[in-house]
């Protein structure tokens, strides 16, 4: 199993209170997926913070109906369909708003939006930033998830590792190997 | 290429590429994969593919990250969502099929064109005749949807049965009869009964069983010859709270024979006077002469004493003349005294061969909430904290040999770094509450046995819990969770810290950087003005973590850690009575609520129990008096669980009836397992 006891029991505790104490619990859950849920909604809206807001939104969501996810086993799989969903459900609405505002721009001026764009956040991801994005996203789970710790939270061998309860000798050769498949899924921005 | 260089194959050559190109590979691998692709054009292909994805990957990926105020944006939407009555609802791919069916039921072509778009497939969703067909029947009523089923398997039934014709021959089928001679039943009815069971278990001797109640003489003669080799027991259970076992820690004859001479009672932990063999009971000191103080980090001496004569030192009350003062002065009686050595007697009866302790075998293992989880560390260190609580280290008392093997056990778990783990436990919350667990518990043992080889072990462990666990490093060390180096919460810490005090009061050194981080640490994890002054200046919670909210559990785990760490209980005090009030005093209640709602809540009972216990006056009155009603009555009585305390309420379905009877002995040992820091007046 690939989801860590560490989300398991971030789990168990939303699951077994959604009061107090299991708070202490949704801190660890964000810890452990807030990074994959970022990276798989930029693959479907531009925006890094929108990216964070659907994240958040999807963990909040699965944090209150905890209860509808049947097999604990299977939690990464669930938070990554209800962030999906939110993220399509977000860029339709976001579509939809733009529309009615380009209808009203006319009529009276807005005011500037308030640029909420993470400080260190590249601006809009390019056609390859997007493929690579995509490419990241369909990687197998153990794999992604060693590279997107390794690039979202800038952590070494041993502190993915020690966050995912793997030897570094694991994480290494599944860093290998998402390397090899990214060559692949990639080949068509690589160089000969 | 050095002479030193390794020649590798192709295999390793490209399993070394990220490690090269990460700047983690060794000079020797580096040089070996350099000489590998100057002689394999596969391997130089596949080293340029591999070093442009990891490009892509750094241009992309590597100048984002997560915004810093992720967390506490994601804490205050759930808040707000919480408090939303109309709330949205997590809703998977499957669900929002189902609705997009619904809505564009008319227009199946549509449904598929916006499918494909947002998977991003190039083919588009089939979502044909079929579709609707199936959407139609997903949106209709169940009882319709049934009834139509029912009438159609009706038809098709009735049809089948129309369609086959029965067989019109009219063979008959004779049947014969042919009646057999009674059996003979009442053979078998004369036949002798075998002896009941009831009838094989009574006592075929004249005799009754003995009676140790009986005041009429018993008549059984033991021949003088058995009689010679008799031996006494190894231990004498009695119920009588009136008389204590006398071969348990409270009151224990075995010790005088560390005392030639009687000691004293005298109120700063008192002294031994003379006697033979000290240097095996105390830590530091190690002379026969009148010790001249007690209490945290005071004193001359961190033993333990035994016998008639108090201890010396801080942990010098936890057996003798000192222990049976600090249980009258601070609210005990024989009733709580009894309790903790049935507690203890039954924790004997059930450790391991090997010295650990079972969190899943006596009712625990379930955690908190329903994945099993193992934490025998933790509950082993706890149940070994309860018997060094009472005196018994790994050279004195009746239970020095349990004790030993736990301690054994608790080494052999230590790893390299120091930390003291059991690998198969649960990990991912269980290592930080364990190790601390176990870190207090050795260094305990360390201060009250004075074994070289346990103060070894517990010096490391202490090393590990500063450098390598704690977030930070040297001067900006700060404090602990579950995993090292991750952000602290005040639950963990608690433990930690009152690991890094015995440790120092044991005489271990503890950098100073520790206890600076932690007070930090609590600080920031103070809400201040939380309660209108009521005459001790205003009253303080605690949160778990900035932003997570506050309980009375974790009020008395930041007053705790506070007057550990020097805080006078004065200022002190209005945030205590706060707590209290929060979450009361201890009640065995159990709600039929097995989660956190319960209000018998014995690791809030133990946190609590030693922090009242340390601001002392009316509050410890109260306080004490709950704590007597809720564990002593409730302590099991009779069979394999006579002496511990059912697992119920928070957290007991994880560390069992193990844990419980700890945490229960624990509690009850507060009269003298600290002393006051500033004591009240006696």
């Amino acid at each position: 199993m690939h989801t860590t006891d560490m989300a398991i029991e971030a789990l168990e505790g939303l699951r077994a209170n959604p009061d107090a104490a299991a708070v202490d619990h949704f801190w660890i859950l964000l810890e452990r997926f807030r990074a994959g849920l970022v990276h798989q909604a930029l693959t479907i809206v531009d925006k890094q913070q929108d990216a964070e807001d659907i994240a958040q939104e999807t963990l909040c969501k699965a944090f209150l109906d905890i209860g509808r996810l049947r097999d604990t086993a299977k939690l990464g799989v669930w938070l990554r369909e209800i962030n999906r969903c939110t993220a399509l459900a977000w860029r339709r609405g976001s579509r939809r708003a733009k529309e009615e505002r380009l209808s009203t721009e006319k009529l009276q001026a807005i005011e500037a939006p308030e640029d909420r764009r993470a400080p260190h956040a590249p601006s809009i991801p390019g056609p390859d930033d997007a493929a690579v994005l995509r490419a990241v996203d369909a990687l197998p789970e153990p794999y992604r998830d060693v590279v997107i710790l390794r690039y979202w939270e800038k952590m070494s061998t041993d502190q993915i590792a020690a966050k995912l309860g793997i030897p570094s000798g694991t994480v290494r050769s599944r860093l290998t190997r998402a390397d090899g498949m990214l060559a692949q899924k990639l080949a068509s921005l690589l160089k000969s | 290429m050095s002479d030193s260089t390794t020649f590798i194959n192709c295999e390793e050559a490209i399993a070394s590429i990220r490690s090269v190109l990460d700047g983690e590979a060794s000079p020797d691998l580096s040089a070996s994969l350099d000489s590998h692709i100057a002689v394999c054009a596969g391997c130089l292909e596949e080293f340029e593919r591999r070093r442009q994805v990891l490009a892509l990957l750094g241009n992309t990926l590597g100048q984002r990250r997560i915004s810093d105020g992720f967390d506490l944006n994601a804490n205050k939407r759930l808040t707000e969502m919480r408090q939303t009555p109309d709330r949205p609802r997590a809703v998977t791919s499957q669900d929002s099929r189902r609705m997009k069916a619904i809505e564009h039921e008319t227009d199946p072509d549509a449904l598929a064109a916006e499918l494909a778009a947002e998977t991003g497939q190039e083919e588009p969703v089939e979502v044909g005749a079929s579709g609707g067909l199936f959407a139609k029947l997903g949106a209709a009523p169940w009882w319709a949807v049934s009834c139509a089923l029912h009438i159609l398997i009706i038809v098709l039934a009735g049809l089948v049965t129309m369609s086959i014709d029965l067989p019109k021959n009219d063979d008959a089928v004779i049947m014969m009869t042919e009646l057999a001679a009674r059996p003979q039943v009442e053979q078998e009815q004369q036949k002798e009964k075998p002896e009941s069971a009831l009838e094989a278990l009574q006592s075929k001797h004249d005799t009754p069983a003995t009676d140790p109640t009986s005041k009429e003489a018993s008549d059984i003669v033991v021949p003088p010859d058995l009689l010679a080799k008799a031996e006494l027991g190894d231990h004498f259970e009695t119920i009588n709270p009136d008389r204590p076992d006398t071969q348990s820690a409270f009151g224990n004859p075995d010790a005088r024979m560390f005392h030639s001479v009687e000691g004293n009672d005298e109120p700063e932990g008192g002294g031994g006077m003379g006697g033979m063999g000290m240097e095996d009971l105390i830590g530091v000191g190690g002379v026969a002469s009148k010790g001249t103080g007690g209490g945290w980090g005071g004193g001359d001496g961190t033993g333990v004493g035994v016998g008639t004569g108090a201890g010396r030192g801080s942990f010098g009350q936890r057996n003798g003349g000192g222990r049976r003062l600090m249980v009258k002065r601070h609210g005990g009686s024989k009733m709580t005294e009894n309790a903790v050595d049935k507690a203890l007697q039954w924790l004997a009866y059930h450790q391991e061969a090997d010295g650990h302790w079972d969190s899943r075998k006596y009712d625990g293992g379930k955690a908190t909430y329903w994945r099993e989880v193992k934490c025998d560390t933790a509950v082993t260190a706890l149940s070994l904290l309860a018997f060094l609580g009472a005196g018994h280290t790994e050279k004195v008392g009746q239970y020095k040999d349990n004790v030993k093997r736990a301690v054994a056990w608790l080494k052999s778990m230590q790893d390299a770094k120091g930390c003291v783990f059991d690998r198969t436990d649960s990990s991912e919350l269980g290592l930080g509450y364990s190790c601390a667990m176990a870190t207090m518990a050795l260094s305990e043992a360390a201060g009250m046995g004075n074994i070289p080889e346990t103060r070894a072990a517990a010096t490391r462990a202490v090393t590990y819990c500063v450098e390598s666990h704690a977030e930070g490093a040297g001067s900006e060390t700060g404090a602990w969770r579950y995993q090292p180096k991750m952000a602290a919460d005040i639950s963990v810490t608690g433990w930690f810290v009152m690991a890094l005090k015995s440790a120092k009061v044991a005489g271990i050194h503890v950098p100073a950087s520790a206890f600076e981080g932690a007070i930090k640490f609590i600080d920031q994890m103070e809400q201040k003005n939380a309660a209108p002054d009521s005459g001790y200046g205003p009253a303080s919670r605690f949160e778990y973590q900035k932003g997570a909210g506050t309980n009375h559990r974790r009020c008395a785990i930041g007053n705790l850690c506070r007057q550990f760490m020097g805080w006078k209980k004065e200022d002190l005090q209005s945030s205590v009575e706060l707590f209290i009030k929060d979450g009361g005093v201890p009640k065995w209640q159990d709600d039929g609520d097995k989660q956190h709602k319960n209000t018998l809540d014995m690791y809030y009972w133990y946190y609590g129990t030693l922090c009242v216990f340390q601001q002392g006056g009316d509050i410890w009155k109260q306080w004490n008096e709950g704590l007597k009603a809720a564990l002593v009555p409730n302590q099991r009585k009779g069979g394999d669980e006579d002496g511990s305390w059912d697992p119920m309420g928070t957290y007991s379905e994880c560390w069992g009836r193990v844990g419980s009877t700890a945490i229960g002995a624990l509690c009850l040992e507060v009269y003298y397992r600290y002393m006051q820091l500033q004591p009240d007046k006696h």
